[in-house]
C-alpha cells in the first residue's frame, strides 16, 4: 500500500529500535496497529509518568513486522550522524541553521503574543481598558484605547522580538539521504515471534505484558480507547510447561476478565504431517474455572 | 436510559462491582479454639508454675512432677495413626475417622478426597438427606457461586442492549441488510471450548458490520475479537451434593458409609513419620508397614511419573526439594498447605485455614550453586531449571496480589551427589536434609509515587 | 472456614488501592491536562472509561480519533529554549559528557559535577533527561567550518533524535553502563520527584556493606527469668531417657531416621520445635563474610554448600541508583543514605537470579532489621533485614519490585503454643496470631467474599 510515509526509517541504537517521527508514530498505530511504548518526557507536563512522549520504542517483533512488509527500513542512526556531523554539506548546514531560527522567531513571537493576550486580561480586570474587538485568537495585534499614565509606566518594555533557541525533534535534512540504508539485517526476535505475528495478521494491537503477568498484552482495538482481551504467553511447539504456571495463568486472566492465551507454531515436522507448507500456529485460551 | 449513560463510552464494566444480596443468617460458628488447641498430633504436659507468695502452688508442682514421673501421660497419640500409601494417587490416605479427624485438628493436615480441604463429605451427605443442618463450606461457596452467575449474566444483558439502542440510533442496525440483525450474539448461547478466535460461524453477526479500522486488511477484516465466557462456565452441572437440587434418591434410608478419605501429601506423611513419629504407613496391598528409610526412599521414586529406580535418584529429586520447604516452615510453627489455588508451591496459614486467609505464598526455586552443578554436562540441565522469566514472576505475583497475600521466594540450595552418598543401605534421612540450605525472600510490588512520602 | 473465600476469583481488577499505578494501562491523552498537577497519594485524576471492544458505532469512531489526535498533538510539541533560561549544552563523544554553560535553574541543585576548573558536567543520563524536557540545548562538538557560522558558535543544534544516537551509540561504543534501561529507570523516577545519583557499584561489584559478628542477638525465648529458671529447673533434674530436654546432637544412630520427636514427656512446645529444627536456614542477623578478592574470570571459588559468598554482584543484578525523596535539604555533594537502592535488569536478556546472584545483590546494601515499633512478626518477615529494589524493564515498560532478606527463622511461631497453653487457651497473643482475625472481617468464619 503506498503512502507518502513509507518506508519510514527505524533508529537501531545500541540493540534498540525508536521511531523519531511524530507523523509516523500515528501513521503506524493507524495503519499497521503497531503501538510500541513511548518513552520520553512530555516537556508540557513533564512530572509525570502516565503520558509519554517520543521516541517510541519498538519491540523487535514490531521492527520485524514492519521490516518484512518493506515498510520500514533499519538504520544505524549513530553512524549516520557520525557522517553528517563530519561530511555536512554548507548550504544544508545553513539551511538547517535557518530553519530552527524561523522556529525560534515563531515560538518567541508566540510567547509575546500570550504574554499580551495576558496583560490586556489583566487590565479589562482592573477597569483600565475597555475589551479588544477583535476576538482573543486574532493575529493581528488588538487596538488600544488610551490608557492613563500610570498604567503606562507599569507596562512591561518591549523592544526586538525574542528570538528562542529550539531543540528540533529529527535530525531530517542533515543526515545523508539513505537510498541504501546502511542496515539490512531483519531484527532479531524471540522465539514467541510466530505467536506475535499471527495475532498481529488478526488485527490485534499488541503491547508487552510484563507488568500484568505475561508476555504480551492484546488489544482488539487501540489501547487508547478499549481494553485488552488476552493476556499471551509464546511457547515452543514440544516445550514442557509446568501446570501451576497455566493454574496461574488461567486465574490471573479470569480475576481480571481477560483470557490468558497460550500459543505457538507448529514444528515443521508437525506441518508436514498436516500436509500445510508453513507451521501453523496453534493457540488456546485458559480460563479458571471455579467462579 | 441508554443515552443517558453515554458518558464517554457505553456502561463501563465492573468498576466497582455490585455486591449481591445479603444471604440469610448463618448457624453459630464452631469454637475453633477449642477443636484446634493442640498445634500438632503431640501433647505437652507443662508443669504449673511456682508462685513464691503461694505455698499451695509449690505442692502442686511436686504433686504433678511425681504424678508424671510414675506414669508419664502420653505425649503421642496412642495407638500411633495408621495409613496407607497409594502408589496410583502418590498419596498417602487415611480411612479411620478418628485418625481423619484428629489429624485434620491437629494441625490441619491433608485434605478430604471430597472436600476442598476439611473432610466434611460426610455432614454433606448428611445434610443432603436431611439430616443435619450446618451449611458447609462448600455449599456457602455453590451459592456465591450461583448468584455471581445471575449478577452477570443480568449486567452482560443490560450492556448489550445499550450498544444495540446505540447502533440503532446511528441506523446501523438493519434487519434486511445483512439477513440477520447485527448484534453481538447472545452470551448464552455461545459455547467455546478451546478457541475463541478461530472458528467460522460463532462471530458471523460481527463480522457483517463495517469495521473501519481494520480497512485495508484483507482477511484481517474476519478477525473475531470477542472473548466469550465457555458455556459450561456459564450452565454448570450442578454438583452431586448440591443441597438445593436434593431430591430423595433411592438408599437415602440407608445408613451411610463414609465414602471419603483423608489425602496426605507425601512430604506431609513422611513429616508425621520422620519428623513427628505420630504416624505409621503401610502398603497398600500386603499391608506390611513400610520403614521410614523405605517411606523416605519411596516418596523420592514417586515425585516422578512414572516413578524412578532407585539408582536414578538426585539430589534435586522434586521430593527432597519440596519436602526441605515443608519441614522448614513446619518446624518454625507454620501450618503449610499446598498452594496450587493460587499456583504457588505452599501456603502459609499462622494458624490454620478456618482462622484466617494465608498470609503468605511460597515459590520454591532450586539452586545449583555448588561446582559439582557448574559442570558442562549438567550446566545446561540446571540452568533450564534456573531460569525463569520475569513476566512470569509479574503473573504470579499478581495473583497474590488480587487475594491479599504476600510472595515469597523459598531458594532451596542443592547438594551434590556425594552428600547424600550411601542411601544404598542405611539411609540417613537427617544427614541428608542438613546437607541443604534454604534462604528466603519477600516479595513486593514497589510504585514509585506512593514511595515518595 | 476462614478461607471458603480464596476459592472465588475476586474481580477487583487491579489489587488494593494502594497498588494501583495509572502508568499499568494507556490512558487516553484527551486526559492530559487533569495530569498536570502532582497527583497526591489518594486521589487519582478523572480519565475517562474503555471500551471492552469495538461494536462499529461511529460513535466510538469519533471518540477514538479525538484521542488519536490529542495524543498527537501533545507529541507534536517543539522544545524551545527561552533566552532567560537557555542553557547550553557542549557534548564530548570521548567520553559521553557534557559540558554546561550557565547552570543555571533548580535542576542542577540535583544534578552536575564540577570539575577542578569549576564548569559542570552532566552525565549522559542527566543530560538526555534535561533535553527531553525542553531544558538543555545540546549541541554538536565544534567543528572548524562551524566557525563565523550564525547559530553555530556553539556548536551544530542537536536534536532529539541525534541525542539519542549519540549517547546510546557512543554509551556502547566506550563500553559503558548505561544501558537504555537504566535510562529509563532515572527518567521515570527524576519525573517521580526523586533525586537519583549513580551508585558506587555503578560499573564494578561494589564495595558491598559487610560488617563483622552479629547484629542483634535474637533474644532466646527461654530466658524469661528466675521463676522460669525454676520450673525448668524440675523439669531438668530427674529425667528419663526419653528426655526431650537432652540437647540435640547431630547424627546420632537414634535421629538418623527419626523420628525427631520421640514418644516421652515433654514440658514445651519449645523442646518440641527444638528437635525438629533440622534445616540449615540462613540467619541475616548474622554477617555475611567479607568477600574474598576474586578475580572475575575466577567462579569455582565457592564454599562447600554455602552460597557464594565472593560478594561478585554480576553486572544486571547490581545497585546502580541511589534514590532519595525530595526534600528541600538534599545536597548533592553530601547526599546521605538513600532512600532506597534500585538495581536496573532487561526483562528479555535476564532471567530470575540465581541465589548467588540475588544474595550478593542484597548484601551489597545495608543491615537494615524492621524497626523497633514493629512487633507483628508477619510485618518483620515482609520488611526483612535488607532490601532492595529491583527495576525490570520489559521494552520500556518498567515494574518495580522490592526485594527483602526475610529470614523466618527469626520469627519462631512456635513460642506462643507455649503462651496460649499458659493463658488459659485464649486466642492467641498479638505475636503470633495478631493477623488472624484482622482483614476487616474475612477471617471471620464463612465471608461473603471480596
Amino acid at each position: 500500500m503506498a503512502s507518502k510515509f513509507e518506508p519510514f526509517h527505524i533508529s537501531l541504537v545500541a540493540n534498540r529500535y525508536f521511531i523519531h517521527d511524530v507523523d509516523v508514530i500515528t501513521y503506524i498505530r493507524r495503519e499497521h496497529h503497531i503501538c510500541g511504548v513511548l518513552l520520553g518526557s512530555i516537556p508540557q507536563i513533564p512530572q509525570q509518568n502516565v503520558f509519554l512522549g517520543a521516541p517510541l520504542e519498538l519491540m523487535p517483533e514490531e521492527a520485524r513486522l514492519l521490516f518484512e512488509k518493506g515498510a520500514a527500513v533499519v538504520v544505524d542512526d549513530l553512524s549516520l550522524h557520525k557522517d553528517a556531523i563530519a561530511f555536512l554539506p554548507h548550504h544544508v548546514k545553513h539551511d538547517y541553521l535557518r530553519d530552527l531560527r524561523d522556529q525560534g522567531m515563531i515560538a518567541g513571537r508566540g510567547v509575546q503574543k500570550r504574554t499580551e493576550e495576558r496583560k490586556h486580561k489583566a487590565l479589562e480586570r482592573l477597569g483600565l481598558q475597555d475589551p479588544p474587538t477583535s476576538g482573543p485568537c486574532d493575529t493581528t495585534a488588538p487596538k488600544e484605547e488610551p490608557l492613563s499614565n500610570n498604567a503606562i509606566d507599569s507596562l512591561p518594555y518591549f523592544d526586538a522580538p525574542l528570538v528562542y533557541n529550539v531543540t528540533p525533534p529529527l535530525s531530517g535534512r542533515i543526515l545523508p539521504p539513505t537510498d541504501q540504508p546502511t542496515e539490512l539485517k531483519p531484527p532479531k526476535v524471540p522465539f514467541s515471534y510466530p505467536l506475535y505475528e499471527f495475532l498481529h495478521a488478526k488485527g490485534y494491537f499488541i503491547s508487552p505484558g510484563l507488568r500484568f503477568g505475561c508476555q504480551y498484552l492484546v488489544y482488539p482495538g487501540d489501547p487508547l480507547r478499549f481494553h485488552s482481551h488476552f493476556l499471551a504467553v509464546g511457547g515452543a511447539w514440544d516445550e514442557e510447561m509446568d501446570l501451576l504456571d497455566i493454574v496461574g495463568g488461567g486465574r490471573l486472566g479470569t480475576g481480571v476478565k481477560k483470557g490468558f492465551l497460550i500459543g505457538g507454531a507448529e514444528t515443521e515436522e508437525q506441518a508436514c504431517k498436516g500436509h500445510a507448507s508453513t507451521p501453523d500456529v496453534r493457540v488456546f485460551c485458559v480460563e479458571w474455572g471455579g467462579m | 436510559m441508554p443515552s443517558a449513560v453515554f458518558a464517554d463510552s457505553l456502561p463501563p464494566q465492573a468498576v466497582g462491582d455490585q455486591k449481591p444480596a445479603p444471604r440469610p443468617p448463618r448457624t453459630p460458628r464452631p469454637n475453633y479454639a477449642r477443636i484446634h488447641a493442640l498445634p500438632i498430633p503431640v501433647k505437652t504436659y507443662p508443669l504449673p508454675t511456682f508462685v513464691p507468695n503461694n505455698p499451695i502452688s509449690l505442692f502442686h508442682l511436686a504433686y504433678t512432677f511425681f504424678a508424671h514421673l510414675l506414669s508419664a501421660p502420653p505425649s503421642h497419640p496412642q495407638p500411633c495413626f495408621e495409613a496407607y500409601f497409594s502408589n496410583e494417587t502418590r498419596s498417602v490416605h487415611v480411612a479411620d475417622p478418628a485418625t481423619v479427624r484428629a489429624l485434620w485438628e491437629q494441625g490441619f493436615f491433608g485434605k478430604g478426597s471430597l472436600s476442598r480441604s476439611e473432610p466434611t463429605w460426610m455432614d454433606r451427605e448428611k445434610r443432603r438427606r436431611g439430616l443435619l443442618a450446618v451449611e458447609t463450606s462448600e455449599e456457602v461457596t455453590q451459592k456465591r457461586r450461583a448468584e455471581r452467575r445471575a449478577f452477570k449474566k443480568e449486567r452482560a444483558r443490560k450492556e448489550r442492549e445499550a450498544i444495540e439502542e446505540k447502533l440503532r440510533e446511528e441506523g446501523k442496525l438493519v434487519n434486511v441488510q445483512d439477513g440477520e440483525e447485527v448484534h453481538k450474539p447472545d452470551v448464552e448461547t455461545q459455547s467455546h471450548e478451546g478457541e475463541p478466535t478461530e472458528g467460522g460461524a460463532v462471530n458471523g453477526p460481527v463480522d457483517a458490520l463495517p469495521a473501519p479500522e481494520k480497512a485495508g486488511f484483507g482477511e484481517a477484516g474476519d478477525a473475531k475479537k470477542s472473548v466469550r465466557f465457555s458455556e459450561s462456565e456459564l450452565h454448570p452441572r450442578p454438583l452431586k451434593n448440591d443441597a438445593s437440587a436434593a431430591r430423595p434418591t433411592i438408599g437415602d434410608d440407608e445408613p451411610i458409609v463414609d465414602q471419603e478419605h483423608l489425602q496426605l501429601t507425601l512430604e506431609e506423611a513422611l513429616f508425621l513419620t520422620y519428623g513427628l513419629g505420630t504416624l505409621r504407613v503401610r502398603d497398600e496391598a500386603t499391608g506390611q508397614l513400610i520403614s521410614t528409610s523405605s517411606l523416605f526412599t519411596m516418596c523420592r521414586q514417586h515425585s516422578y511419573f512414572p516413578p524412578k529406580a532407585i539408582a536414578d535418584l538426585q539430589p534435586d529429586d522434586p521430593f527432597l526439594i519440596s519436602y526441605v520447604v515443608y519441614h522448614h516452615f513446619r518446624s518454625l510453627g507454620w501450618v503449610v498447605r499446598s498452594g496450587i489455588k493460587f499456583a504457588v508451591d505452599y501456603l502459609l496459614y499462622n494458624r490454620g485455614p478456618v482462622f484466617s486467609h494465608a498470609e503468605f505464598a511460597l515459590i520454591v526455586l532450586p539452586s545449583y550453586s555448588h561446582p559439582y552443578w557448574s559442570e558442562p554436562s549438567r550446566k545446561s540441565q540446571t540452568v533450564a531449571k534456573e531460569s525463569k522469566q520475569w513476566w512470569w514472576l509479574h503473573c504470579v505475583n499478581r495473583v497474590q496480589s488480587q487475594v491479599r497475600k504476600n510472595l515469597v521466594l523459598v531458594y532451596v540450595d542443592i547438594p551434590p551427589p556425594s552428600s547424600l552418598a550411601d542411601l544404598s543401605g542405611t539411609v540417613n534421612i537427617t544427614e541428608a536434609l542438613q546437607c541443604y540450605r534454604i534462604r528466603e525472600f519477600s516479595l513486593k510490588r514497589w510504585i514509585p509515587n506512593r514511595s515518595r512520602d | 472456614m476462614a478461607d471458603a473465600d480464596e476459592d472465588v476469583v475476586v474481580f477487583s481488577g487491579q489489587g488494593p488501592p494502594g497498588e494501583i499505578d495509572l502508568s499499568d494501562e494507556t490512558q487516553d491523552f484527551r486526559f492530559l491536562q487533569n495530569f498536570s498537577q502532582d497527583p497526591d497519594q489518594g486521589k487519582i485524576p478523572k480519565r475517562g472509561v474503555k471500551d471492552f471492544e469495538p461494536h462499529g458505532t461511529s460513535y466510538q469512531e469519533s471518540v477514538l480519533a479525538a484521542s488519536r489526535q490529542a495524543m498527537h498533538n501533545a507529541l507534536n510539541c517543539t522544545r524551545t529554549h527561552a533566552p532567560k533560561s537557555h542553557i547550553i549544552g557542549y557534548y564530548h563523544p570521548e567520553t559521553n559528557l557534557t559540558r554546561v554553560s550557565v547552570p543555571k535553574g533548580p535542576h542542577f541543585k540535583n544534578m552536575g559535577k564540577a570539575d577542578r576548573s569549576g564548569h559542570i558536567w552532566l552525565l549522559p543520563e542527566e543530560a538526555l533527561y534535561l533535553i527531553e524536557r525542553g531544558n538543555l540545548d545540546m549541541r554538536w562538538p565544534k567543528t572548524e567550518h562551524d566557525e563565523g557560522v550564525p547559530g553555530a558558535e556553539d556548536g551544530l543544534p542537536m536534536s532529539l533524535q541525534g541525542a539519542y544516537a549519540a549517547i546510546f551509540g557512543f554509551e556502547e561504543e566506550l563500553g559503558g553502563a548505561l544501558t537504555l534501561e537504566r535510562y529509563l529507570v532515572y527518567a521515570g523516577l527524576k519525573r517521580c520527584g526523586f533525586a537519583v545519583i549513580r551508585a558506587d557499584s555503578w560499573d564494578c561489584p561494589g564495595e558491598g556493606e559487610f560488617g563483622g559478628g552479629v547484629y542483634d542477638p535474637p533474644t532466646d525465648a527461654w530466658s524469661s527469668g528466675l521463676l522460669g529458671m525454676f520450673t525448668r529447673l524440675f523439669s531438668g533434674l530427674w529425667w528419663g531417657k526419653n528426655s526431650a530436654h537432652a540437647h540435640w546432637t547431630p547424627s546420632t544412630s537414634a535421629r538418623k531416621l527419626g523420628p525427631l520427636v520421640k514418644p516421652g514427656l515433654y514440658r514445651s512446645y519449645n523442646d518440641i520445635y527444638r528437635l525438629l529444627s533440622v534445616i540449615p536456614a540462613h540467619d541475616p542477623t548474622i554477617a555475611p563474610p567479607r568477600p574474598k578478592p576474586v578475580a572475575k574470570s575466577d567462579s569455582s571459588s565457592i564454599t562447600d554448600g554455602e552460597a557464594s559468598r565472593t560478594g561478585t554482584t554480576d553486572p544486571p543484578f547490581r545497585v546502580a541508583y541511589h534514590i532519595y525523596k525530595p526534600t528541600p535539604s538534599f545536597k548533592k555533594s553530601a547526599p546521605g543514605p538513600p532512600d532506597f537502592r534500585i538495581a536496573v535488569v532487561n526483562a528479555r536478556e535476564t532471567t530470575l537470579p540465581t541465589l548467588p546472584q540475588i544474595a550478593a545483590l542484597v548484601e551489597s546494601t545495608p543491615y537494615c532489621p524492621p524497626p523497633a515499633s514493629m512487633h507483628q512478626s508477619n510485618q518483620k518477615l515482609r520488611y526483612g533485614y535488607r532490601n532492595v529494589v529491583l527495576a525490570i524493564v520489559d521494552n520500556g515498560v518498567v515494574s518495580y519490585m522490592r526485594i527483602g532478606d526475610a529470614g523466618f527463622a527469626q520469627e519462631r511461631l512456635f513460642e506462643r503454643f507455649d503462651a496460649v497453653k499458659a493463658g488459659g487457651g485464649g486466642r492467641g497473643n498479638k505475636r503470633g496470631g495478631g493477623r488472624g482475625g484482622g482483614r476487616g472481617g474475612r477471617g471471620r468464619g464463612r465471608g461473603r467474599g471480596r
